[in-house]
């Protein structure tokens, strides 16, 4: 059963555009992650979809109701964590636990203390004197705490440390193996990697691309930046997968797209000083996926 | 109604409300116990107060007229049912009502309280009830103090001419919490609404004060709400009158519904 469905759903702001024509099916049980660069129009989906914007055309449907007609309901089964996370400032972190939770009487917080301990939170204290960090944590407790059929995350590792990052993508799999839907946006690609099963790329407000992960990775374009300790032909790294060299003296910029095993295997019969390997920005994978001058045409 | 969303509406006005009631009765209990004295020598006040322009006496009174301050009504809808009245409790209506919604969107919180399984109409009826019950309980408290501290010195009124100023009171404060609210969701901040709500009341004040010096402001005086509030009038009869009730419960009614409709169909983005 198709859990998120939009069709043709369009939101303009005045003139300025949202999102156009968004076509999109995601099924149960699936991880989804929603990628785009600032102003894509990712949290204008997810508030479209939450019934918090009122499109301008289209259809949105959540779980099979209409997601404006049936958003009470709707909501009853869904965790939503917002971009811009903004709690009732003078509560403590119990109190407003409570006060969400008690908007589902029929759904009772039954992750709430595993989930505290697990994200270590201390709720005895108010809102207003937690750090970036807490406040995320407390968005993503109110979001799980009652084991939704769905949640709906807008960028939500933001500002967690990496410790509580891996305990959120550690969740996101138990979620996704108890059969929640789950999307996700954000603009970091390792992120969406780690934890998502498809992806859709989104730019200027349309969907581009709805890509499996094991498809993204294999396009994904890395930068291999190698100091050698002697001049060194370029002409010998044109492996398969290097789309692109760049030579200034000893350094080598190797543009390379898909497996690296075979460009190590090469780099291994030279003495190297330093090697350094960057992913392509998400920007970069944008415009190679797209051809509007991304690497490949350096 | 949602009855969690009403509870924690109560619990946030609870010290600004409480605070307003205290001050109010401490106003009353000072005002009411200056009586006895001013009876005492009714015939100075008397011409003191006739020395005074009558665009000031007009200006203080708003729509209640210009009465006699020695009589116990007079007394009162002078020193007390008129300009501060409005000013205090209008106050506490205004800056409640522009942020019952208001509040939750400039802080940014109506997304997490939208994304709850609550319906925008249980949101903002939840809202409102709060507002008037708070206004109403304000009036109440008002009218029920200053009947007790009367009794203490000694100042005779009607009981159901305290009955009748509560009943048309509380329904013109309403009408002003109406109108605030519907501000609240149709701008955006509450800072803009405020400004409108406050200006109405203002203009409102100023078209039924001046109405004896201006022949616009004499046409214009049907739209404002003190035109059908008279509180001199109200203490002596006993009277309710129909027409104040209509145009205070017709607009309440009315801001309410467009409030409804404009939060259900509007885009809630922080």
């Amino acid at each position: 059963m198709a859990v998120i469905e939009t069709v043709e759903l369009t939101k303009y702001y005045g003139i300025n555009r949202g999102i156009e024509n968004l076509n999109l099916t995601i099924e149960e049980g699936e991880v989804f992650g929603f990628l785009g660069p600032n102003g894509a129009g990712k949290t204008t989906t997810i508030r479209l979809l939450m019934a918090l914007l009122f499109p301008t055309r289209g259809t949105a449907s959540v779980l099979g109701k209409n997601t404006w007609r049936d958003s009470a309901a709707i909501k009853e089964e869904i965790g939503n964590l917002p971009g811009d996370l903004n709690l009732y400032e003078k509560m403590r972190g119990e109190e407003f636990l409570n006060f969400i939770a008690r908007f589902r009487p029929r759904k009772p917080p039954v992750l709430k203390k595993e989930l505290v301990d697990r994200f270590d939170l201390d709720l005895k204290r108010r809102i207003k004197e937690y750090s970036k960090g807490n406040r995320q944590k407390l968005g993503i407790i109110q979001a799980v705490m009652h084991d939704p059929k769905l949640l709906l995350l807008d960028e939500p590792t933001s500002g967690l440390d990496p410790l509580m990052q891996q305990e959120f993508y550690h969740l996101i799999k138990e979620l996704k193996s108890c059969g929640c839907t789950v999307f996700i946006s954000s603009h970091i690609l390792p992120e969406i990697e780690k934890v998502c099963d498809r992806v859709g790329i989104i730019k200027e407000g349309s969907l581009v691309a709805i890509e499996r992960i094991d498809t993204l990775i294999s396009k994904k374009v890395r930068y291999i930046d190698v100091i050698f300790d002697s001049p060194v032909n370029p002409d010998d790294f044109r492996l398969p997968g290097v789309i692109s060299i760049d030579k200034v003296n000893n350094h080598l910029r190797l543009t390379l797209k898909g497996e690296v095993d075979e460009l190590i295997k090469k780099l291994a019969q030279y003495k190297v000083r330093d090697i350094i390997s960057t992913h392509a920005s998400l920007e970069e994978i944008f415009l190679e996926f797209y051809g509007k001058g991304g690497p490949s045409e350096r | 109604m949602n009855a969690n969303l009403f509870i924690k509406s109560l619990k946030e006005i609870r010290v600004s409300w409480t605070s307003y009631a205290v001050g109010l009765v401490f106003y009353i209990y000072l005002l009411v116990s200056i009586y006895p004295s001013i009876q005492e020598r009714a015939k100075d006040f008397q011409k003191l107060f006739e020395s005074y322009p009558e665009g000031v006496l007009r200006f203080f009174s708003g729509g209640s007229g210009i009465a006699d301050i020695t009589s116990p009504e007079g007394f009162l809808s002078i020193e007390i049912f008129s300009f501060m009245w409005f000013v205090i409790i209008g106050a506490f209506v205004i800056a409640y009502g522009t942020g019952a919604i208001g509040k939750e969107i400039d802080s940014g919180t109506i997304e997490i309280l939208l994304s709850q399984p609550i319906t925008r109409t249980s949101a903002i009826i939840s809202k409102g009830l709060t507002l008037f019950g708070g206004t109403a309980a304000l009036v109440f408290i008002t009218m029920a103090s200053t009947y007790l501290f009367s009794l203490i010195v000694d100042l005779t009124i009607k009981p159901e001419g305290i009955l009748a100023l509560a009943a048309v009171g509380a329904l013109f404060f309403l009408a002003i919490a109406a109108y605030s609210l519907f501000f609240s969701v149709l701008l955006s901040e509450r800072g803009h609404a405020a400004f409108a709500s406050a200006g109405i009341l203002i203009a409102m004040y100023l078209l039924t004060s001046l109405k004896q010096y201006a022949t616009w402001a004499e046409k214009l005086d049907v739209i404002s709400l003190f035109h059908y509030y008279n509180s001199a009038q109200l203490l002596t009869t006993g009277d309710i009158p129909l027409k104040s009730i209509l145009i205070y419960a017709g607009t309440t009614i009315f801001f309410v519904v467009a409030s409804i409709l404009v939060f259900s169909r509007r885009d809630i983005a922080p």
